[in-house]
């Protein structure tokens, strides 16, 4: 038979019953409790992040739920529960960079509110551009301006072309990591490399300027998708002529896209997946 | 379009099964083939420097490109253009 204590989970011998009766005034004297100390700022930002993680957590899941009940025959899923949770942190994150800005204490919750407000829409989506405005502005000289990575590519998306190209001209003479500088150059030649005629000084100039920035850092994805966009420049700008296509079409008859001479064609690369 | 000097030409990243059921369940009317052929090594993407789909290139009757993106509207109405200019 089990017994009552180990059902319950109670022991009768728990230390309290064992105890020895000692008089209290032996016992060490009590501590106070000590005043509630001021969070720092890396304590206050670390509070919010897992606040914001344990939301996001719980938001995935139970979408997960909804989603897999939709799927066996349920409800479908209502437009709200797609909705982020991270949207009311975006103000608690965006209080505490004001409490310290202009310092460095601040730099963390600019980050968190331009990483991740930057794919919501309205007040969110502003929050994010404000949040990213500060950190290359005010903290253009910090080296965690890296983490940005392709938001530092595109200053003129951002903020438009005039104070795009004055922020850009900020990083290059002031930030003291290699990779943003390069970044700047990339936002500040981007222009050139999609628009200006191949043959012109001004893309010439781009490409050599963006190929030495880039032979100085080891950032293989931008080199890479620097390279993809100049070949595709100079082989297939507006006016090249296209490469032929010979092959053999769905049904098995022999394809060439040289046998439309004298049409117009409209090419349509796709896929059913 | 038909009868007027155009032709649509679709380019799958399907396997070859899987595109033919997919022209055959959209019930699409036009040419298509394999971006890369059965046999064969490189896709006709990777010889076009493509990075997104679906992409639209617009060629005009001298086999220039006209158009080369991602918005079928615009490569639509580029096209449309063109050959209501050869017919003027």
């Amino acid at each position: 038979m089990i017994s009552f204590a180990l059902l319950t989970g109670l022991s009768l011998m728990s230390p309290a019953a064992s105890a020895p009766l000692t008089p209290s005034l032996h016992l060490p004297p009590q501590e106070e409790t000590p005043a509630p100390r001021a969070e720092s700022p890396l304590e206050r930002y670390e509070r919010l992040v897992s606040e914001a993680n344990a939301a996001n957590a719980a938001w995935a899941r139970d979408l997960k739920a909804l989603r897999d009940a939709e799927k066996a025959g349920g409800p479908p899923v209502p437009a709200s529960a797609w909705t982020s949770p991270l949207i009311p942190f975006v103000a608690r994150f965006q209080a505490a960079a004001r409490d310290h800005a202009g310092t460095d204490a601040a730099i963390p919750f600019l980050m968190w509110v331009t990483q991740n407000a930057m794919p919501m829409k309205g007040a969110g989506r502003q929050a994010a551009k404000d949040s990213l405005h500060e950190l290359v502005t005010t903290h253009r000289r910090s080296n965690r301006l890296v983490e940005l990575s392709w938001m530092l590519g595109r200053l003129v998306y951002f903020f438009g072309e005039e104070e795009g190209a004055a922020i850009g001209a900020g990083l290059e003479a002031d930030s003291p990591n290699e990779e943003v500088r390069t970044w700047a150059v990339f936002s500040r030649t981007t222009g050139f490399l999609e628009s200006a005629p191949v043959d012109s000084d001004a893309f010439k100039g781009a490409i050599a300027e963006l190929r030495a920035a880039l032979a100085k850092v080891d950032m293989e994805m931008l080199a890479e998708e620097v390279e993809n966009r100049i070949a595709v420049r100079e082989r297939f700008s507006i006016g090249m002529v296209a490469p032929d296509i010979q092959g053999v079409d769905l049904a098995g008859n022999a394809f060439a896209l040289s046998d439309y001479g004298g049409k117009v064609v409209l090419l349509d690369f796709w896929g059913d997946w | 379009m038909k009868d007027r000097p155009f032709a649509l030409i679709g380019v799958n990243s399907d396997d070859l099964d899987r595109a033919r059921a997919a022209v055959k369940e959209h019930q699409l009317n036009w040419r298509n083939f394999q971006n890369r052929p059965e046999g064969s090594k490189t896709k006709i993407s990777d010889d076009w420097l493509l990075n997104g789909w679906p992409t639209i290139v617009v060629l005009d009757a001298d086999r220039r490109i006209r158009y080369r993106g991602l918005d079928c509207h615009e490569g639509t109405r580029i096209a449309r253009e063109l050959v209501s200019a050869m017919e003027d």
